[in-house]
């Protein structure tokens, strides 16, 4: 009778017989996930399947760690590792080293899930973003030591404002170490005090970025208290850190400039208040200056002086008024005067004098009107028309009338 | 009271940002284009206004710096 052998030897030989194949040993299967089980140990159960069969897969807690994006039902991947035998079991399973995510690639399947991730979380949020001042005197940069992005912050923040103080914490931006690097480097920045936070580097692959789109990178952006701008790559290069800082820059140049005021505008600026204060202050001055003028003059008005100089004016008003009356009365009387004179003159007694009517008067020449008055040898006037005689009294007589 | 205000107030211009300050400033401004107001109070505010802007233009301090490095022990050394 041939040897018998135990269950569990059957297994372990088929294990070992499956473990000196050369292409199990290192196989990379295409499938779709279904049974999925995250275990609270770390490992992570499933199933990888096809339209004809299923295979059963585990990866382990330390292969696990390393998985950029988290699985999900019904994910199209790619598996790599090795077939084994689970010998209590009795069955073959793949034991996966590690799981790309087919199509769009793994990274871009952990951007994505980070992305959505973080946004659920509310770290996206408009309200959560603090306004970058706008004119900050201390700048910080997280980024690497040499290379593009450091060079470009500098030139553009000195030739802006060369009395801003910059402080670079250099840091390892690609690579294992860069996420604990940017870290280590915001915080440490923080507790400098500065006014702003740039955190970036130059342009590279997505891989190169990738410390970008690290949760443990979004989240000490997120924790600072202090204003971060992200400056990661070209302006094409959208990164987790991007999504998540108080404002992205496209480039880390344009960070520079979105960091640090121009002081010269600045210095401008303060000159146009400077001079707008004193503008409207002159001119407050001269509109109560004016506004005196406008007083004094009513009040010269109001015045004693000004009530004298006024009836001055009218009384001299008055005596021309009255001038003029009296020369108008005047004028009048002359006119009247003048007719007066023409019908005394129609009137005279000379011009009735002729055709044998005289005047007759004494010496003195006061007129005479009764012989009564006349003695013989008196002197008498003869007034004629033309002339005077003189004569003397011969004789009166008395007639009777 | 008042001195406690007046202390507040003086603890806050320390720590003010430049842009606050001109905020301020065109504040200041903006309650001048009153032409009623008294011309006391103008010139308080006006004393204010020159005030803030002396900060804002000390606040530069025209010194030109070099960029540091923060190294491995968080000191700061020349870059």
């Amino acid at each position: 009778m041939a040897r018998l052998y135990s269950v569990f030897e059957v297994n372990s030989y088929i294990g070992k017989k499956l473990s000196m194949d050369d292409l199990l040993n290192r196989i990379s299967v295409r499938g779709e996930i279904s049974n999925l089980k995250y275990h609270s140990s770390g490992h992570v159960y499933f199933s990888l399947k096809d339209d004809k069969a299923v295979m059963a897969c585990v990866m382990f807690a330390s292969k696990a760690a390393g998985l950029k994006f988290r699985m999900k039902e019904g994910m199209g991947v790619i598996v790599t590792g090795s077939i084994g035998v689970y010998e209590r079991d009795g069955k073959y399973q793949l034991y996966a080293e590690s799981v790309k995510a087919e199509g769009e690639g793994e990274l871009s399947e952990a951007f994505r899930q980070l992305k959505e991730k973080l946004g659920d979380m509310g770290l996206f949020a408009p309200e959560y973003k603090r306004p970058i001042p706008s004119y900050a005197s201390r700048i910080g940069i997280v980024t690497a030591e040499t290379g593009a992005a450091v060079r470009d912050i500098i030139n553009i923040a000195s030739r802006r404002n060369p009395y801003a103080q910059l402080i670079l914490y250099p840091a390892i931006v690609q690579g294992e170490y860069a996420k604990e690097s940017i870290v280590r480097g915001i915080k440490a920045l923080e507790k400098t005090g500065v006014d702003v936070i740039i955190v970036g580097r130059g342009g590279g692959s997505m891989e190169d970025l990738w410390a970008f789109n690290e949760e443990e990178v979004a989240m000490a952006i997120f924790d600072c208290s202090i204003p971060v701008i992200s400056a990661v790559g070209h302006e094409t290069d959208f990164t987790i850190a991007d999504f998540v800082a108080d404002l992205r820059a496209p480039t880390p140049s344009a960070a520079a400039e979105l960091a640090v005021a121009d002081v010269r505008e600045l210095l401008k600026k303060n000159e146009t208040y400077e001079r707008r204060l004193k503008k409207r202050m002159d001119s407050l001055i001269e509109m109560r200056r004016l506004k005196a003028v406008k007083y004094m003059s009513g009040l010269k008005v109001l015045s004693p002086q000004g009530k004298l100089l006024r009836s001055r004016d009218r009384a001299a008003a008055t005596e021309e008024r009255l001038n003029a009356l009296f020369l108008g009365i005047l004028a009048e009387k002359k006119h009247r005067f003048s007719i007066l004179l023409e019908k005394m003159k129609a009137r005279s007694p000379l011009d009735r004098l002729g055709g044998g009517y005289v005047y007759l008067s004494d010496e003195k020449g006061a007129g005479i009107s009764s012989v009564e008055a006349l003695s013989e040898g008196e002197k008498l006037r003869i007034r004629l028309r033309d002339g005077v005689a003189e004569a003397r009294v011969e004789k009166t007589e008395k007639l009777e009338t | 009271m008042k001195k406690e205000t007046e202390k507040t107030d003086n603890t806050e211009e320390k720590g003010r940002s430049l842009e606050e300050n001109f905020e301020i400033i065109e504040d200041t401004i903006d309650r001048m284009e009153d032409e009623d107001i008294p011309l006391e109070e103008a010139f308080k505010l006006y004393q204010k206004g020159m005030k803030l802007l002396k900060e804002c233009n000390d606040a530069i301090d025209r010194v030109e710096k070099q960029v540091l490095k923060l190294n491995a022990e968080g000191e700061l050394e020349e870059f």
